[in-house]
């Protein structure tokens, strides 16, 4: 990075306070005295010399100035491309915050405790009373601006928020901040019983007073009087925006924020997955098998069907290889019925061992070994009822080539 | 195998067709039952066809066949539906009801053709339909039908979708995935 850009960064960053409000205002413009009273206000320089220096680093700042000064109309214009970056950013990163609400209300409730105090006193100091109702005709406009500004950026964030890739947990974790963030507190904010009504209500109390006091002077009178109307007028507008926003927007981030069952998270991510890699790199026809609805090459019809019944009614037990398909030859070994032989164990009594029961059923003597084993195992799954499961000594089965020593297992 | 006579099989043809063609027979099917007491015979049947017959706790016969994939595009068109159905139905639910298998289940169903319409959904969703060629709303009620003929979803006379209890069988391809992590993927 040059000296130049890296000056020339160091001195938005220097000013952003400053450049962020130019920026909000229209045509992004601001008088000279104005300017000069930000200055004021954001970084309190200790003498007008700082101040000046402040002012004129902007307006000659290089590759381009931030400031540019307008002779004939004796205002400042922020360069366009700082003005939309300051408000990218703003909408980004929540530079209108509520806590900026929040410090607006502050300087209205400050004011208006000046006031108060200034009212109190008699001679009422007039000077420093404009003084105080300036304060809150400035803070009553920023807080408008800075309520559009925070509207702005909450709805940026809502936007891509609906927009980002799929994923509920992560959905689930951003609504909760954005709720816990932005919309709560501005909720809170803007609650009728809330500091921003509270505020706004007694400074608009406060003007009313001074515009009905006849001790004061009919200019300063007309003054509180307009900036009543305008408070009041903030008050609804401010709140009406506000929730119309809120209302819109907390229907979306709803479902993110009530409980979701594993079915919904599953679902969520594997939308997710989908959309980042694709519907091929999940493997749902693995998750999912699904048997073709249709065959058009008619491997099975009815006619096998007959054929294969009619074979398999005159087979006797021990035939091993049943040829369904005609002109092919298909080795096939029944299975065994787990559920069946579950039910008939479970109904017939006690079952001393039941791999020696298996065994000597006549339909399973081309069975192996192991199968017949396996086949154990599934039917004390399938009968689940463990206490009735008696497991005896160890003992030596055999069939045909194959041995196996396995424990004795009895059913009662 | 169990006995039967020979004109038994005339009256299971049918059953098996609507095993091999894909459908879910459920419980609530009359002739579940028949399946049930006759499990051996159509098992051992459709076991010489290369199928394996799976009997469901929830309540439900189904084909499964080893070693063999078929019909990726229509797998994938029906579980990611399914995914997209589930995610509006969250979106959409009122009150804190957790949508699970009870809640997909409930007798009065969901206006699905609406919910999962491409006017109804947001740009993301509306893509991944498109993705698995579910370009417009015909296409989405086409594969509506084809999970109808599995069993998975029944249409009700007011025009809403129903889950039959088969669903169940997309409800745990979804919580499969609940517990997925990029690192254990990895």
């Amino acid at each position: 990075m040059s000296v130049r850009v890296r000056e020339f960064i160091g001195l938005l960053q220097n000013n952003v306070e400053l450049i962020n409000e130019i920026a909000k205002l229209e045509s992004h413009t601001i008088s000279r005295k104005n300017v000069l009273n930000l200055i004021t206000q954001l970084y309190s320089p200790s003498t007008l010399e700082i101040l000046d220096n402040r002012v004129q680093r902007l307006s000659t700042s290089k590759p381009f100035p931030v400031l540019q000064y307008l002779d004939d109309t004796d205002e400042y214009l922020l360069a366009p491309k700082v003005a939309n970056l300051i408000l990218w950013l703003s909408n980004n990163l929540h530079l209108a915050s509520h806590r900026i609400i929040k410090a607006l209300i502050s300087d209205i409730e400050d004011a208006s405790q000046s006031i108060v105090k200034l009212m109190d006193e008699q001679p009422i100091n007039l000077y420093l009373l404009r003084k105080r109702m300036d304060q809150l005709s400035t803070s009553n406009i920023e807080l408008s601006e800075c309520a559009g500004g925070n509207l702005r950026s909450i709805g940026t964030k809502v936007q891509e928020f609906k927009e980002e890739v799929l994923d509920f947990e992560t959905k689930q974790i951003k609504a909760r901040l954005l709720m816990d963030d932005h919309l709560t507190p501005m909720r809170e904010i803007i609650d009728p019983d809330g500091p921003m009504i509270n505020a706004l209500e007694s400074a608009a109390r406060l003007l009313g007073d001074i515009s009905a006091r006849r001790t004061i002077p009919q200019i300063h009178r007309e003054f509180s009087s307009n900036l009543q109307s305008k408070i009041i007028n903030n008050q609804k507008s401010v709140r009406e925006n506000h929730w119309s926003a809120y209302s819109q927007l907390q229907p979306i981030l709803a479902p993110y924020l009530k409980p979701a069952s594993d079915l919904v998270k599953g679902c969520s991510i594997a939308l997710s997955l989908i959309n980042k890699r694709g519907v091929k790199s999940v493997d749902l026809h693995e998750h999912f098998p699904v048997i073709k609805a249709s065959r058009p090459n008619a491997i099975y019809d009815d006619e096998h069907f007959e054929l294969w019944y009619q074979r398999n009614e005159s087979r006797e037990a021990y035939d091993d290889i049943i040829s369904f398909v005609p002109g092919g030859s298909i080795p096939l070994n029944l299975d065994i019925p787990i559920i069946s032989m579950a039910k008939k164990i479970t109904q017939n009594g006690p079952t001393e061992d039941l791999l020696e029961f298996i065994l000597s059923l006549d339909d399973y003597q081309m069975h192996t070994l192991t199968t017949c084993n396996n086949a154990v195992t599934d039917i004390l799954i399938e009968i689940n009822k463990f206490d009735r499961i008696q497991i005896g000594e160890l003992r030596e089965y055999t069939r045909n080539e194959e041995t196996l020593e396995v424990r004795k297992i009895a059913v009662e | 195998m169990q006995s039967n006579d020979n004109n038994a099989l005339p009256e299971i043809k049918d059953l098996l067709w609507q095993l091999l063609r894909g459908k879910h027979i459920d419980i609530e099917d009359p002739r579940y039952e028949e399946i049930e007491n006759r499990f051996d015979e159509f098992s051992s049947i459709l076991n010489a066809l290369g199928f394996e017959l799976i009997h469901d706790s929830l309540g439900f016969f189904y084909l499964k066949r080893h070693n063999k994939v078929e019909e990726r595009t229509t797998s994938a068109k029906i579980c990611t539906l399914f995914f997209v159905i589930v995610q509006r139905l969250q979106e959409t639910r009122e009150g804190d009801e957790v949508v699970d298998f009870s809640y997909l289940t409930d007798r009065r169903g969901f206006d699905l053709q609406y919910l999962i319409s491409h006017s109804q959904i947001d740009d993301t969703l509306s893509r991944l339909l498109r993705d698995i060629d579910l370009v417009n709303d015909e296409k989405i009620e086409d594969t509506l039908d084809k999970m109808k003929q599995m069993n998975l979803v029944e249409k009700l006379p007011n025009g809403n979708w129903r889950f039959k209890r088969a669903v169940s069988r997309l409800e745990r391809v979804a919580t499969k995935f609940a517990n997925f992590s990029e690192e254990e993927e990895e």
